[in-house]
């Protein structure tokens, strides 16, 4: 019976996920990653493909900062989930 | 015309079986109404996670013990691009009911908002989250969050929930829209 919990996907062990980046725009770009990848190396490679400096940017998930150094695991991050995109600001300095 | 007998008896038992179990299940109709609202909001919550409105955040609260709140959840509207309420993310709560979705959740900004269609209390008054107006079981999360940012911008002056707001707004615009700048900026959206 409990056999067949044995077998694991065949992905050779560190599982793949997708995530979406949706940046004000509404626009999408999709990165699959390993769940032990950490951010940095996605915002990195977002803002390389914008054009930005990847300081200019912050990402959110559930309305919060998304530190550098997590990985999907320690989010909890599950296959197709959206993470949002803003440019950084400041608030009052006018 | 024994064996007819006991042939008979069969679909006899399995009539009083299924019976007792419609009983059971009555006696459990409460739990079962939780459930389809637990379901629909796990639902609610999944779809949210893979696409929402740009700028928003909806999620369940977390229990003491660190377990997903399903039935109460917190949410972040920003102020629409263009708007007084440009910049401001505001704050609400959403508390769903055993008798959700047939009923809708009770909405509330916390803390309370400078509207003219919000209670003192914080509660928004929206025709799509009043149940004997326009609210439907198939309204989404999604579609509440987009709704209650639509009406930000758009008060309705026929149907006043806090003085202080209203007042303002059909007494001296002018200022009204400077307030309205004002709780932008007390809620801007922090990085």
């Amino acid at each position: 019976m409990s056999d067949e919990k044995d077998t694991k996907p065949d992905v050779g062990g560190s599982e793949q996920i997708t995530i979406r980046v949706r940046d004000q725009s509404g626009e999408e770009t999709v990165f699959k990653i390993k769940q032990t990848t950490k951010m940095s190396k996605v915002f990195n490679a977002y803002a390389q493909r914008k054009g930005l400096d990847p300081k200019a940017l912050r990402f959110l998930l559930d309305g919060q900062r998304i530190a550098d150094d997590e990985t999907p695991k320690t989010l909890e991050l599950e296959d197709e989930d959206q993470i949002d995109c803003l440019l950084e600001q400041l608030g009052g300095e006018c | 015309m024994q064996s007819f007998g006991t042939s008979k008896q069969h679909p006899f038992q399995s009539i009083f079986k299924s019976s007792g179990t419609q009983i059971r299940k009555r006696s459990s109709y409460k739990n079962k109404m939780s459930g389809i609202a637990q379901g629909r909001l796990k639902e609610e919550r999944k779809n949210w996670r893979r696409d929402h409105p740009f700028g928003f955040y909806a999620r369940p609260i977390q229990n003491a013990d660190g377990s997903m709140n399903l039935m109460t959840w917190e949410a972040g509207i920003p102020g629409k691009e263009g708007t007084d309420w440009e910049g401001g993310l505001y704050k609400v709560r959403m508390e769903f009911s055993d008798e959700y979705p047939s009923k809708p959740p009770k909405c509330k900004f916390s803390p309370p908002l400078f509207h003219p269609n919000v209670y003192p209390s914080g509660t928004i008054c929206l025709s799509i989250l009043n149940e004997e107006e326009g609210w439907r079981p198939a309204i989404t999360v999604k579609q509440m969050v987009l709704g209650i940012q639509d009406l930000l911008d758009t008060p309705n002056k026929n149907s006043p929930a806090q003085s202080e707001a209203y007042n303002l707004l059909v007494q001296n615009e002018a200022e009204y829209k400077r307030r309205v700048k004002m709780e932008a900026q007390k809620y801007a959206a922090q990085g």
